[in-house]
């Protein structure tokens, strides 16, 4: 089984640092990055295969497409057995986290910054399903 | 001394001529130049609405020809936004008078009791409570409207403001790092500067808000 890492961030500084602390915790294969949900989702639709497992971390404002409607748009295709989402936002809003976790895909709701121990143990959740 | 008002403009919606007469008699006496318009139809009332503009207050017959009581509940509703309603109503109609109350009309008058007195107070206590009301709901609204700059403010603060300073709290963190090649930490100082700019933006908008705000504190709203 494969596994494959997508970034889904605009903050392309945020992006930069996020790659580095994944490098850091040594526990995720090099990871693509996307700037909206609109090019995620064409990316995922791309190389979706029910085999392999897509780890997702995911902004939740973004232009084209937000966090949020990439969620829905995903369910048309992909499973959440093996797509698992993390949402990776600088909000704290609390109504923010309990949308998030009503979401089928979204496994953790991470604040950013994302240090190299929260990525570990995101992991360890999701080597542990 | 008898009360009086100078100038009053009323539409008197009554299809009953006898009990109009006594109306503008009664009105006559406390008004030295009444403005009244008589309306035997509601939909002559209605006309006279549209043409000559607002009234001071109109007084209403409850039962009237061309309308049902649940269409003239529902207009009551509609006019009282606008203009004081005094209701004028028979024995019989004391329940429906009540309800009409409580869509919007200022008060009610039995026909069999009014007098000059009577009619002229509760015309100026309808026109004087429609006024309060109104500049209550105008300030009402400045409230409501400070509100929606104040949630748009918080939600700044929590979707925009913080964005910057997790970068910059991820940089010091990478920053720390004493074994980092000089050409990777002036690209991260970069970041560090890129991010301070972003806060300082975001504050002066948001002080910008907070002023507009201020300049609009609903105390200072007639």
């Amino acid at each position: 089984m494969t596994t494959h890492l997508l970034i889904v961030d605009d903050d392309t500084i945020l992006v930069f640092l996020l790659r580095k602390v994944i490098e850091k915790s040594g526990r995720f294969p090099v990871p693509s990055t996307h700037p909206n949900g609109s090019h995620a989702l064409e990316h995922l639709r791309s190389i979706y295969n029910p085999a392999d497992r897509y780890i997702i971390l995911l902004d939740i404002n973004m232009p084209v497409m937000n966090g949020w409607e990439f969620l829905s748009e995903i369910r048309a295709f992909a499973k959440p057995e093996n797509t698992i989402v993390a949402i990776v936002t600088s909000s704290t809003d609390r109504a923010d986290k309990e949308k998030a976790a009503d979401d089928p895909y979204v496994l953790e709701f991470l604040t950013k910054p994302v240090m190299a121990e929260a990525l570990i143990a995101l992991k360890d959740r999701i080597d542990a399903r | 001394m008898k009360p009086e008002l100078p100038e009053l403009s009323v539409l008197v919606i009554e299809d009953n001529a006898g009990d109009y007469l006594l109306v503008e008699d009664y009105l006559m006496e406390h008004v030295r130049a009444p403005r009244l318009r008589h309306a035997t139809y509601f939909k002559d009332g209605r006309a006279y609405l549209d043409a000559e503009g607002p009234f001071d207050v109109i007084l209403l017959d409850l039962s009237l020809p061309d309308v049902t009581r649940e269409q003239l509940l529902e207009e009551i509703r509609r006019i009282s936004l606008h203009t004081p309603v005094v209701i004028l109503t028979g024995y019989p109609d004391i329940d429906y008078a009540t309800k009409s109350l409580a869509t919007g009309a200022s008060d009610y008058l039995l026909k069999d009791t009014i007098n000059d007195i009577i009619l002229f107070k509760s015309v100026l206590y309808a026109i004087e409570r429609h006024r309060f009301l109104k500049s209550l709901r105008e300030h009402v609204s400045a409230i409501e409207d400070q509100n929606r700059r104040l949630r748009e403010i918080a939600w700044t603060q929590s979707h925009v403001f913080r964005a910057p300073v997790a970068r910059l709290m991820a940089l010091v963190d990478l920053l720390r790092d004493e074994s980092l090649p000089e050409a990777e930490r002036n690209e991260l100082l970069g970041y560090v500067r890129t991010s301070s700019d972003e806060i300082d933006a975001i504050i002066q908008n948001i002080v910008e808000k907070a002023q507009a705000i201020m300049d609009t504190d609903p105390d200072n709203i007639p």
